[in-house]
């Protein structure tokens, strides 16, 4: 059944003209571009895309985001600004459900949360506004290929942040391989350069007595919502993988309260995502209702499999797929 | 006009043919609202299916 995509066949007519004047319909993997230029999709696969992004993110638990907007662009053409502003306003929905869910379970440091979210405000703003002028950039012609500024630029940013992911979920599986059969994992310590920056003395100084931390520079609470928030806005992903072990390793925040303020943080800097992505025109809401439904089904699926499969061998898997998608992402580059 | 219809509705620029995206307002409210209304009915779903099964499911991931 085919779904039509008002939003990214604007966008598509936009940044690409001569779509708008096809003899006959382009037929991709599960999309096709109407001879108008129209852009209608698989309903049934991006629905089984939703699910298996949700059992992704339920079963290794880390969030769909990364894997989302590349497989939007991949499987259906989405153009990149369609698939950050969808993915990063699907996560409004994700992180008022988990905040219902996890509310009571951790404690909330709002003026830590507030004051990541003022950084992540300059954040989501640049990387948002990086995307507008990615998309006007045109196209450039690279010995015989003409590629898009901004299929060229998110595929490169996505590979290395996907790439870097791969690797440490790479190494972790096989961390886990030898311990099994040597003996207990060695205890994670903080970054040397976290250490190094929690004892930066850059005025003013500020004190969170909710989070236990007597002295923090300002800076460093700004910067780290800045470039979480860059992350957010650029490239739809929520950041915690960036924000949480700041929170724990260079602020110093306990555990149990960086988990509750990370998820405060997330449905702020997620709804002011939403407002400017929404204004800029980026966000399908019908790919938004779908995937949100599907993949919260999906997440609960993969947390009940997780429960009983889990093993290292499966995180070698998902590094693999990762590394696959990177692959993919290149060859449609170069299409 | 049905749900899915209105949505293509508000979702077409309020702009002119060849004019820059000019988003509706009612676009931009719903894309604030929408996600955060089904996430909270998933929440509510789900804690009411623990409820009447006794389980207890996963507490959402982002």
């Amino acid at each position: 059944m085919g779904f039509y995509l008002p939003i990214s066949s604007f966008w598509q007519k936009a940044l690409h003209p001569e779509l708008a004047r096809l003899a006959e319909p382009l037929h991709g993997w599960f999309y096709t571009i109407q001879t108008n230029g129209d852009l209608v999709i698989s309903l049934a696969a991006l629905v089984l895309m939703g699910l298996l992004v949700g059992l992704l993110t339920g079963f290794y638990g880390v969030g769909g985001g990364f894997l989302m907007t590349p497989w939007l662009n991949l499987l259906f053409n989405l153009p990149y600004n369609v698939a950050v502003g969808t993915d990063l306003t699907q996560m409004v929905g994700t992180a008022s459900m988990a905040k219902i869910r996890q509310g009571g379970a951790g404690y909330v440091d709002y003026k830590l949360g507030l004051l990541i979210f003022c950084g992540s405000i300059f954040g989501v703003e640049s990387g948002a506004r990086l995307v507008e002028l990615l998309k006007r950039s045109g196209s450039l012609t690279l010995g015989s290929w003409h590629l898009s500024g901004l299929q060229l630029v998110m595929t490169l940013v996505y590979s290395l942040l996907l790439g870097w992911i791969a690797t440490l979920v790479f190494k972790e599986a096989k961390a886990a391989l030898q311990t099994s059969s040597v003996g207990a994992a060695p205890a994670a310590m903080a970054p040397p350069v976290a250490n190094r920056l929690r004892t930066v003395n850059l005025q003013p100084m500020i004190s969170l007595p909710v989070s236990g931390v007597e002295t923090i520079s300002l800076w460093i609470v700004l910067g780290v919502g800045f470039i979480t928030g860059l992350l957010t806005g650029l490239l739809g992903v929520s950041g915690s993988f960036i924000r949480m072990p700041a929170l724990i390793y260079v602020l110093g925040v306990p555990t149990v309260v960086s988990i509750g303020t990370n998820l405060f943080e997330l449905l702020l800097t997620s709804l002011y995502g939403t407002l400017t992505h929404s204004l800029k025109g980026n966000v399908e809401l019908s790919l938004v209702i779908i995937l949100l439904i599907v993949g919260t089904i999906g997440s609960q699926l993969g947390a009940a499999l997780q429960r009983k499969l889990a093993t290292p061998r499966l995180q070698l898997v998902f590094s693999g797929l990762i590394f696959l998608t990177i692959g993919l992402m290149l060859l449609k580059l170069f299409q | 006009m049905g749900f899915w219809q209105w949505l293509t509705a508000i979702s077409q620029s309020a702009g002119g043919s060849g004019q820059p995206f000019t988003a509706h307002w009612q676009y931009v409210l719903a894309a604030l609202v929408i996600p955060a209304l089904i996430g909270l009915a998933a929440a509510g779903i789900i804690m009411l299916i623990e409820k009447i099964f006794g389980v207890r499911l996963s507490g959402g991931t982002i």
